[in-house]
């Protein structure tokens, strides 16, 4: 037991490099230590450490059962063993039919998007923080009667952090087929907890696809969208008519709430299909391009494109690497490409695969359902950040 | 630059804040820490040695002597070397070993603890 009252600052430097387990039951020990831990001065202080000495970090991992059930299991980083399961559908205030889409994480926070089969594709949103185990529902969308009812309505999410205010951003794209109307853009504010219309757009008229992968960095959420056009007389809008659909990347900023768009690299294409998806890989903006052999048509590869960010230069994209090997098949869904050089994929056959890329060597760990459909692997680092009450964390 | 700081002790006679044994455990550790820097299990180890021959007590006064002596990395391995010792402990053994006492009103302690109490699984025993 320490004889001599250690100072302030020494006793944050010594809490700050626990873990958010350890942190959450010390929220019990004085008054002063459940401050501390929701000021933001100390939770930035905490990240940053996690994260510049590789600490806390997780693997959120979704696939199916062969039940057919939604599995979502928390790994451990460094082994990819299961360190617990998560019942993500006990997280949402009613009983959803369906979990489409996971947002995230921006440090260490998840967003997910919940449907309902009943009731004119009603969906709930639900920021999640693993770590601490909190949940914040956000608010539920007014449906104005600006859309017809029975109309089906499309509405994809960007999720990020304004990089100005520390504020966590949850932008909203609907769409609705059949009316003329243009997409609408909504944003919430974690800091007001409330959703606004903005009147900015992007240039053209898109197609915007959900991500697949983790889509947000340094201020900015990224999507793979494509060209449309609206239909002449009849509502809605198509591809166009002659010639190839022109693919973009379409990036909201965070902070201006501005829409910036950049054309999709022209690649090679292959016989046979290309599966393309944008992903923020090792801290840069990619691109990832599936190609299927020719010889052999169960093979598989895929080439790493990676846009540049450098503010007030036009985006260029350049092709970095290649992520092949005899043990890769096109089938094989690809999850998470780490910074480690290690490639996390799903066979077909429901067993979790890792590639080294260094080594070529190709590993397979258990096996969780029976076919990579809808599967995802995420890597996170804990955070101490909390959003109910009051306890966000804008300045 | 680090060891402005340590002539400034050794002048000034009323400092409690350094002993000679703290010094010879604090003051080599940055040379320790180059040689063996590339080497973290090395460093674990040297750690763990350490912390064998150290009693909590004698952990508060490097602590203080390292703070005193503005040695980031001595104050950086001393607190993750805490930090490793009470991440498992529960809150009774905290508050001792920080020397605080609850000031939570009997209900409130008792509404936390249950909130977060997935949070005390597999703490050690005390």
């Amino acid at each position: 037991m320490l004889r001599h009252d250690l100072p302030q600052d020494v006793v944050v430097e010594i809490l700050s490099r626990l873990p958010v387990k350890s942190l959450m039951r010390f929220n019990c020990v004085h008054k002063s230590w459940y401050a501390l831990m929701r000021s933001h001065h100390f939770i930035i202080k905490h990240h940053k450490f996690a994260t510049s000495n590789n600490l806390g970090r997780g693997v959120l991992f979704k696939y199916r059962s062969s039940k057919g059930h939604l599995c979502v299991s928390l790994l451990s980083n460094d082994t990819l063993e299961v360190s617990r399961d998560v019942d993500l559908l006990s997280l949402f205030p009613d009983k959803i039919d369906y979990l489409p889409c996971i947002y995230g994480p921006c440090n260490g926070i998840f967003l997910l998007q919940g449907l309902y089969k009943m009731g004119d594709n009603a969906e709930d949103l639900v920021l999640w923080n693993p770590a601490t185990r909190e949940t914040k529902v956000l608010p539920k969308i007014k449906r104005g009667c600006r859309y017809n009812s029975g109309k089906h309505l499309d509405c994809k999410f960007g999720f990020g952090i304004d990089p100005n205010t520390n504020d966590y951003k949850v932008v909203r794209i609907v769409d609705c087929h059949g009316c003329r109307q243009q997409p609408q853009f909504e944003v919430y504010n974690l800091s007001t907890d409330s959703w606004r219309v903005i009147d900015r757009s992007p240039s053209k008229l898109y197609n915007i696809h959900s991500s697949r992968f983790p889509s947000y960095l340094n201020g900015f959420h990224h999507w793979k969208a494509a060209e449309v056009y609206m239909k002449a007389r009849g509502k809605g809008w198509m591809f166009p008519e002659h010639g190839p659909t022109r693919m973009f990347i379409v990036s909201f900023d965070m902070s201006n709430e501005v829409f910036l768009e950049t054309p999709l690299p022209t690649v090679p294409c292959a016989l046979g299909s290309l599966k393309k998806d944008i992903a923020v890989i090792n801290d840069s903006v990619s691109l990832i391009v599936g190609y299927r052999g020719t010889r052999n048509l169960r093979n598989g590869w895929f080439d790493i494109w990676v846009m540049s960010s450098e503010i007030g230069v036009e985006r260029t994209w350049t092709k970095k690497f290649k992520v092949e090997g005899s043990g890769l098949e096109f089938a094989d869904r690809l999850l998470e490409i780490r910074e480690d050089g290690l490639v996390i994929l799903h066979k077909i056959d429901g067993s979790m695969a890792v590639y080294d890329r260094k080594t070529q060597e190709l590993r397979k760990f258990a096996k969780y359902g029976n076919h990579s459909y809808e599967c995802l692997a995420v890597t996170y680092t804990e955070t101490l950040a909390f959003m109910n009450g009051g306890g966000n964390i804008s300045e | 630059m680090k060891f402005c700081t340590v002539k400034q002790y050794f002048d000034d006679e009323n400092n409690n804040n350094v002993t000679n044994g703290i010094a010879t455990t604090v003051i080599p550790l940055p040379n320790k820490h180059l040689k063996i820097k590339a080497n973290n299990k090395e460093m674990e180890q040297y750690e763990q040695e350490l912390l064998r021959n150290v009693m909590p007590q004698e952990l508060t006064k490097l602590i203080l002597a390292a703070n005193y002596l503005n040695f980031k990395e001595a104050l950086d391995f001393f607190c993750r070397t805490v930090a490793n010792a009470i991440q498992n402990k529960s809150v009774d053994y905290v508050r001792k070993f920080f020397g605080l006492e609850s000031d939570f009103e009997p209900g409130e302690e008792e509404k936390l603890c249950k909130e977060f109490a997935w949070s005390f699984e597999g703490v050690d025993e005390d």
